[in-house]
């Protein structure tokens, strides 16, 4: 909701909404030792019809011999690689088609617990995340 | 990739892992910083592991290896405590669908080559093992299953073998394409295999049952030679799209003779007939020069490994050749400068570059 993943809206008539869950895992260090707890809300992406709710589930990723020509030419040429990492990369993803989802277990809104989240991001499990 | 007039730059982009180089570290970490302002980005400082591939850089080399990889893998299998074997693949073995063995646990093997599969990243020693147990995913039997067992052996044995990339200064193109005749024994299609090198680091390799049954070796060869123009066309484009200048044409090799002069000569044989389409398509690609088709003796041919089992001998010689290396002594090396390294430079290189970015 920070995010502006999603707004609250009636349900339109003829919407099917997608249903969620909230998946929870504990991280531990390598003595098992608990590092922390992470929660995380899922979408039901089987829910979900082509052509409705998704159009392209196609997503864009390197082949392993462009990873091997790239470390090579940077070997040629003496450069240096550095690597980074996106946090929460999924939720950064736009929605370009129109998803609505059913409130979140344990946080609807108590005056209008019959509205559904109308997703403005990616969430995960939903068909077309890994392209968004 | 961003180019302009000096600046060069590559980002390689994983779904949210990134990797980035270029020639000029200035304008490298204005992309950082402007990569940070749009997303909440972590930067984890120089290379050392990435989907798996663990990167250790030497003296003006890369070192590219999966051992952490095959460490879990080895694992999750229960065989860290296994005998070693020394070739991926026994040479009497003949594997078919059906041999009159038992049908095995059919979604372990699934899951276990799936992830033999993800090893062809730094592993083209396994490469034609790992494929042609995949042409039995559907319906596995126990000698199936033993082979995949040895397979793991082997690679417990060479878990710190990976690809050592030389630093060359010209960057010419070759590709080894070979054929395996007839080699499956269910139907009796033939086995296509290509390896290419930049100068002398391999860069792409495949080992592939072909579609087709092929009458003769040579009909065979053509065709493992038409898959292999058509990957080192896409390679050209690769290094267009990456503004590498490629000074010559880049040379194909194949061992057999008839393959090789069908693919400069305007006959017509009656039995190559049916193989038109490959017959036209390499022809055209060496007479508009793009490419240049050359024999080369058996016994120097690189891919040979990629279409049959081999003795550990003959596998041990050509992966010397490919710039295959055993990287426990660069390990060991890495090791032993890591404590100098951090005499001379007491940053670790991540908050350095943090401190750069800020500034």
């Amino acid at each position: 909701m920070r995010h502006g993943t999603w707004e609250l809206v009636p349900p339109p008539p003829d919407c099917q909404a997608v249903g969620c869950k909230w998946v929870f895992r504990v991280k531990r260090h390598p003595n098992g030792s608990i590092t922390q707890f992470k929660a995380r809300l899922v979408a039901k992406g089987y829910h979900q019809w082509p052509g409705l709710d998704y159009s392209e589930t196609f997503s864009p990723v390197m082949k392993p011999a462009t990873i091997r020509t790239v470390h090579t030419i940077v070997v040629m040429q003496g450069w240096s690689l550095w690597q980074l990492d996106v946090n929460n990369a999924f939720l950064h993803g736009n929605l370009h088609e129109t998803v609505y989802m059913s409130q979140p277990l344990g946080f609807q809104d108590t005056t209008t617990p019959h509205h559904v989240c109308r997703l403005n991001k990616a969430i995960y499990v939903l068909k077309q995340v890994p392209r968004a | 990739m961003y180019h302009s007039a000096a600046v060069l730059c590559y980002l390689l982009v994983y779904v949210d892992d990134l990797v980035i180089t270029g020639n000029t570290p200035s304008f490298l970490t204005h992309v950082i910083h402007q990569l940070g302002i749009q997303f909440s980005l972590k930067y984890l400082g120089t290379l050392y592991y990435f989907l798996g591939l663990d990167v250790i850089p030497t003296k003006n080399r890369l070192f590219l290896l999966q051992h952490q990889y095959i460490q879990d893998l080895l694992f999750k299998t229960n065989m860290q405590s296994a005998k070693d074997v020394s070739s991926p693949m026994s040479i009497s073995v003949q594997l078919k669908l059906i041999d009159g063995t038992a049908p095995c646990n059919s979604t372990e093997f699934r899951s276990i080559i799936g992830g033999l599969q993800y090893l062809s990243l730094t592993h083209p020693d396994i490469c034609f093992a790992v494929n042609k147990l995949s042409q039995f995913m559907h319906q596995p039997t126990v000698t199936h299953w033993s082979v995949a067992k040895r397979l793991l052996r082997y690679l417990k044995k060479t878990i710190f073998l990976g690809i050592h990339i030389n630093h060359q200064s010209s960057f010419d193109v070759t590709t080894f394409a070979d054929a395996d005749w007839a080699g499956n024994y269910d139907d009796r299609t033939s086995t296509s295999a290509y390896i290419t090198f930049l100068r002398i680091n391999p860069i792409s390799w495949s080992s592939k049952k072909q579609c087709a049954v092929a009458r003769s070796s040579t009909e065979a060869e053509y065709r493992s030679l038409a898959t292999a123009t058509s990957e080192t066309v896409w390679l050209l484009s690769l290094f267009k799209e990456l503004c590498l200048p490629i000074p010559f044409p880049p040379r194909l090799l194949c061992d057999n003779l008839g393959a090789t002069h069908l693919s400069f000569n305007p006959v017509q044989l009656s039995r190559m007939k049916h193989i038109q389409i490959d017959l036209h398509f390499v022809r055209d690609i060496v007479q508009r020069k793009i490419l240049n088709v050359q024999h080369v003796n058996t016994h120097d041919q690189l891919a040979d490994f990629l279409t049959k089992p081999l003795s550990s001998q003959r596998l041990h010689s050509l992966l010397l050749k490919i710039g295959l290396a055993d990287g426990l002594s660069i390990l060991r090396e890495r090791i032993k400068e890591i404590p100098t390294d951090s005499t001379n430079n007491p940053l670790p290189p991540a908050q350095d570059c943090a401190t750069i970015i800020q500034a």
